[in-house]
């Protein structure tokens, strides 16, 4: 089936099977910055935005996408580079590929809550996995990308 | 580098990884690449008696399906870094000897994902159950050896 949707601002129309997720429609397009990793909406890799909220796109349905608007972290290059630069003073980048779907998480938390307390940043983080640079480093890089958000600091 | 010493540097490859450029396999996998799936043993430890790929090769879009039969019996080790490496090298690329769950069992190139997962449902094989070794204090004098070899 063909699909129509928005993608990053462009009106696109793939070939999906009824059974495709979004994610591999996704990947079909050659949206490189979307990672799978556990596939059971467990570890927050593939997280894209669907209307402007952050959703999981290895269970979404592909055809459920159908004249939504769907964004990645291809249509957030200024701010994945502002968050990015945040992860990478703080070394919370190692492997990286945990990188894009925690950036789109943090974009909706920023947007929903940009004064968030840690508490608030670990709740609404808790679905986004790391296994090599942990989570201290990025939790610091959230809050310093928050404070520019809130216009305390200078990137 | 001069004054380096305490300062906080950014990895040559930070930006890339934190704004998604294509910088993984995956990403950067020619146009009409095969796709590859491993079918894994459900068992702890088993051997493998009877596999049959026949109709897994001919499932449309298939190019490769190999077994245990089908590797070189070189001994290799899947620890380690550079050689030389002292590591035990107890691993072939398929063995008929299953040691864990998720052991290879049978390699599947196909043209896509989705080909590949259906050859791999049409493998059959005949497995001996072996009794598992879970931890290596059982593992001392046990007569059930994961590397007879």
């Amino acid at each position: 089936m063909i699909i129509e949707f928005t993608l990053n601002g462009m009106k696109v129309a793939a070939q999906a099977e009824a059974d495709d997720s979004l994610y591999q429609m996704l990947r079909s397009l050659h949206i490189a910055s979307v990672k799978c990793g556990c596939e059971t909406t467990n570890c927050g890799l593939c997280t894209v935005h669907m209307d402007g909220k952050a959703v999981l796109s290895c269970s979404v349905p592909a055809p459920r996408a159908a004249g939504h608007e769907i964004v990645t972290l291809e249509g957030l290059q200024e701010e994945a580079k502002a968050l990015g630069g945040c992860l990478a003073d703080e070394g919370a980048e190692q492997c990286g590929f945990c990188a894009p779907g925690l950036i789109m998480n943090v974009l909706a938390l920023a947007k929903e809550n940009p004064s968030a307390t840690d508490a608030e940043i670990d709740a609404y983080l808790a679905g986004n996995l790391c296994r090599c640079s942990g989570y201290m480093s990025q939790r610091r890089a959230v809050r310093r990308y928050l404070a520019q958000v809130r216009g305390e600091v200078q990137a | 580098m001069k004054g380096a010493v305490g300062l906080g540097i950014r990895k040559k490859d930070a930006m890339a990884l934190t704004t998604g450029k294509p910088v993984y396999t995956e990403d950067i996998a020619p146009e009409g690449c095969l796709v590859v799936k491993l079918m894994r043993s459900p068992h702890a430890h088993a051997m493998i008696e009877t596999i049959d790929v026949s109709r897994a090769r001919q499932l449309p879009g298939v190019a490769c399906v190999l077994t245990y039969q089908d590797v070189p019996g070189t001994r290799f080790t899947l620890a380690g870094q550079t050689y030389p490496e002292f590591s035990p090298y107890d691993r072939l690329i398929l063995d008929r000897h299953l040691r864990c769950v998720g052991d290879p069992v049978a390699i599947v190139a196909a043209q896509t994902e989705k080909q590949a997962l259906a050859a791999i449902r049409l493998i059959k094989v005949g497995y001996q159950v072996l009794e598992p070794v879970l931890d290596a204090e059982t593992a001392m004098d046990n007569p059930v050896l994961i590397h007879p070899e």
